[in-house]
């Protein structure tokens, strides 16, 4: 049985991982490769600053919500490992800060400690009336997808460079399962015109002082609109651009001087801060994700697709929750197809 | 008449930032700060610098907790301003840990720092040998960046600094007319107090940058604290040793007990060992004005040592009280008079 997963970023990896690790041993055919034009450091889950965090308002499919859960609880059971450090995983604590009170979101009880700000803690932040407080997990784009990628080839995982044109070209290669994470680009492959590309700009700097996330919220200008800062493992990202449609993956200056004032603006300190890159990335923008199968048919033959794209801003957040689905989705088209000698194992 | 001559003796934390409050504080006097040792030789410069205080047994809880709140304030001020990263102070979260549930729930000084509260079940998750925790945002004020940063602004106020040993106080006689004594565990000999002695500290300086929380577990024998550019793991106390290189042994015993905690750890690189004397006085922080005369000189000394385990975390607050001594000190008449019994 052969399985080509288009994408290499977050989704692509990690649900071809998922996949491999449940069914490997009971499908000894499985000969799963991935096929990618972009390749770690040049994904989009590289631009990302890797907080996991949900948006605010509850998802509009309620399955998401399950599945940012699931990948929480999935991360956090890392965290505590000798490891965690080479799979990009740390535990980071923050604020979110708002103009004017709000409702504690659905996912309070999903991240540590959450609470609402003290009167001393707004005192840091003269322009926000209210807040939260929680400790939560960033996922390094970059260090995840390498350790993916070593996880895959040590199973045998095979990549291949190259930009797919269309699902009957891998079908007629001799694929029996595709696994569409494709992402912004979903729509070359397939149009879908509820797929955008929400376009992001950042700043990286050098700050190891800076030992919390802050992220703004202006209701009026929407999510990633409003400055956020967002400490990783080695560099501290700095944003607060999205633009609905913008497909160019050139920085802008404008872009960059609306980032450094307003975060400087917020963080006082980062003055200081020497920049160390600056990268702009493409969120692939849906009002759900699609995660579910097609069948298409080419010549005479039924080829599975299962497509996992679509997850905006909030991929590396919900990711292990999507490629557990995806995985489910995959073992039904085995029992389908009678492939399965053994129940599927429990998911 | 002519402006006060005034000898800070030390540069550590305590003698730096006394050196900063008394410049404020008393008008018309030249500050001079005289040490053999400065940053980052100093006790200080060793020190992980968390804003955490420790108990002194002769210190009234409300004074020490001004003391820790005045210089959590100072600090504070200084972590959201441009100035933070020269001073090396910065704001970091965390969680005290405890094996079993402690006698005092919520410390005297749980409202000084910031929104300090009890850990939650799944928090304690990550510590499956303890069953107690706060989590709270504390602050970090590391000296290798704190101290050159105060020395900076006290050459900009005029006071002179100068490197010299000095194995007697009354070696700043006649040239200075007050001496302040911030010499630590110097004050053994230049105070000749007895009760001074080492309570010696081991730490781990390492390279892991993906820790961005400080964990103290119960007393704070074991800790793992985050700075700029290393985390500091720790510790020891040991009385009275005063042997200042580092036992391997003792680092390869640190190094277990906070993977213990933080299991991630294990991909620490670059780990120094070094070795701090915490100047540990009994009856606690000697803050007090002594004349001493002899053969007919006089010369008023205000001691301020003697902070043990937890310098950084008071600093202000008695380098505030130690200005104040001295400010008594030259207002009182310049007549000779017994010495005091304080």
């Amino acid at each position: 049985m052969r399985v080509v997963v288009i994408g290499a970023g977050v989704i692509g990896l990690s649900t071809a991982l998922c996949i491999h690790e449940r069914y490997r041993s009971v499908l000894p055919s499985l000969d799963m490769r991935v096929y990618a034009d972009r390749f770690t450091p040049l994904t989009n889950t590289d631009v990302a600053a890797g907080l996991c965090q949900p948006y605010l308002s509850d998802p509009r499919n309620p399955q998401e919500a399950d599945w940012n859960q699931q990948t929480f609880d999935y991360l956090l059971s890392h965290v505590h490992s000798p490891n965690a450090a080479n799979v990009g995983l740390a535990l980071v604590s923050g604020y979110n800060l708002f103009h004017e009170a709000i409702p504690d979101p659905s996912w309070k009880n999903t991240v540590l400690g959450f609470r609402t700000l003290t009167p001393r803690d707004l005192d840091m932040f003269p322009d926000y009336s209210y807040g939260w407080f929680n400790t939560s997990l960033i996922v390094e784009g970059r260090r995840y997808l390498q350790w993916l990628t070593e996880r895959l080839t040590e199973r045998g995982v095979k990549f291949f460079q190259k930009k797919v044109e269309s699902f009957e070209e891998v079908a007629r290669g001799g694929a029996d399962v595709i696994i569409n994470c494709t992402g912004v680009w979903a729509g070359s492959l397939q149009p879908d015109p509820l797929l955008q590309p929400g376009r992001g700009q950042i700043i990286k700097v050098d700050a190891p002082w800076m030992k919390h996330f802050i992220i703004t919220h202006d209701p009026e200008k929407g999510i990633y609109k409003s400055p956020y800062i967002i400490p990783g493992i080695q560099a501290v990202t700095l944003g607060g651009i999205f633009q609905l449609g913008n497909w160019s993956e050139v920085n802008n200056i404008q872009d960059h001087n609306t980032i450094w004032e307003g975060c400087c603006r917020l963080e006082p300190t980062l003055q200081d801060a020497k920049i160390v890159a600056e990268l702009t990335g493409l969120r692939p923008v849906r009002p759900q994700i699609r995660l579910e199968r097609e069948q298409l048919r080419f010549a005479s033959s039924n080829t599975e697709v299962i497509h996992n794209y679509g997850h905006g801003g909030y991929g590396l957040t919900i990711h292990w929750g999507c490629a557990l689905e995806a995985a489910k989705l995959f073992g039904k088209v085995l029992e389908e197809r009678k492939l399965l000698k053994m129940p599927p194992p429990h998911l | 008449m002519d402006p006060v001559r005034i000898a800070v003796v030390g540069a550590g934390v305590v003698g730096l930032s006394t050196a900063m409050c008394v410049s404020k504080l008393v008008p018309r006097c030249s500050i001079t700060v005289i040490s053999d040792k400065f940053s980052p030789d100093t006790t200080s410069d060793v020190a992980a610098g968390m804003l955490i205080p420790h108990v002194y047994p002769n210190t009234p809880i409300p004074t020490l907790k001004q003391w820790f709140r005045e210089t959590f304030d100072h600090l504070f001020a200084i972590a959201n301003s441009a100035e933070a990263k020269d001073a090396g102070v910065h704001l970091v979260s965390g969680w005290q840990i405890f094996r079993s549930i402690p006698a005092e729930e919520v410390p005297f000084w749980a409202d000084v720092v910031l929104g300090f509260r009890k850990m939650t079940k799944a928090e304690l998750k990550k510590f499956p040998q303890h069953v107690f925790g706060h989590a709270f945002t504390t602050l970090k004020c590391e000296s290798p960046a704190y101290l050159p940063w105060l020395e900076k602004r006290l050459k900009g106020s005029g006071v002179l600094i100068l490197t010299r040993r000095i194995g007697d106080l009354w070696e700043l006689h006649p040239s200075f007319d007050v001496v302040v004594n911030c010499s630590g565990l110097g004050s053994r000999q230049l105070a000749q107090d007895s009760e001074m002695f080492p309570m010696r500290g081991q730490v781990l300086n390492v390279r892991a940058p993906w820790v961005k929380h400080f964990i103290r577990d119960g007393s704070g024998l074991t800790y793992i604290y985050p700075g700029t550019s290393n985390v500091i793991l720790g510790g020891t106390r040991q009385q009275g040793d005063w042997n200042l290189s580092p036992d391997a042994e003792i680092s390869r015993g640190i190094f277990s007990r906070c993977c213990a905690l933080e299991p991630s750890l294990q991909g620490a690189c670059d780990i120094r060992e070094k070795v701090g004397l915490r100047p540990f006085r009994p009856a606690g922080v000697r803050l007090q004005t002594e004349f001493l005369a002899q053969d007919g000189r006089r010369l008023p000394v205000v001691h301020h040592y003697g902070h043990g385990s937890g310098g950084i975390s008071v600093h202000w607050g008695t380098a505030l009280e130690a200005a104040r001594l001295v400010s008594e000190c030259v207002q009182a008449p310049r007549t000779p008079t017994p010495k005091s019994n304080l």
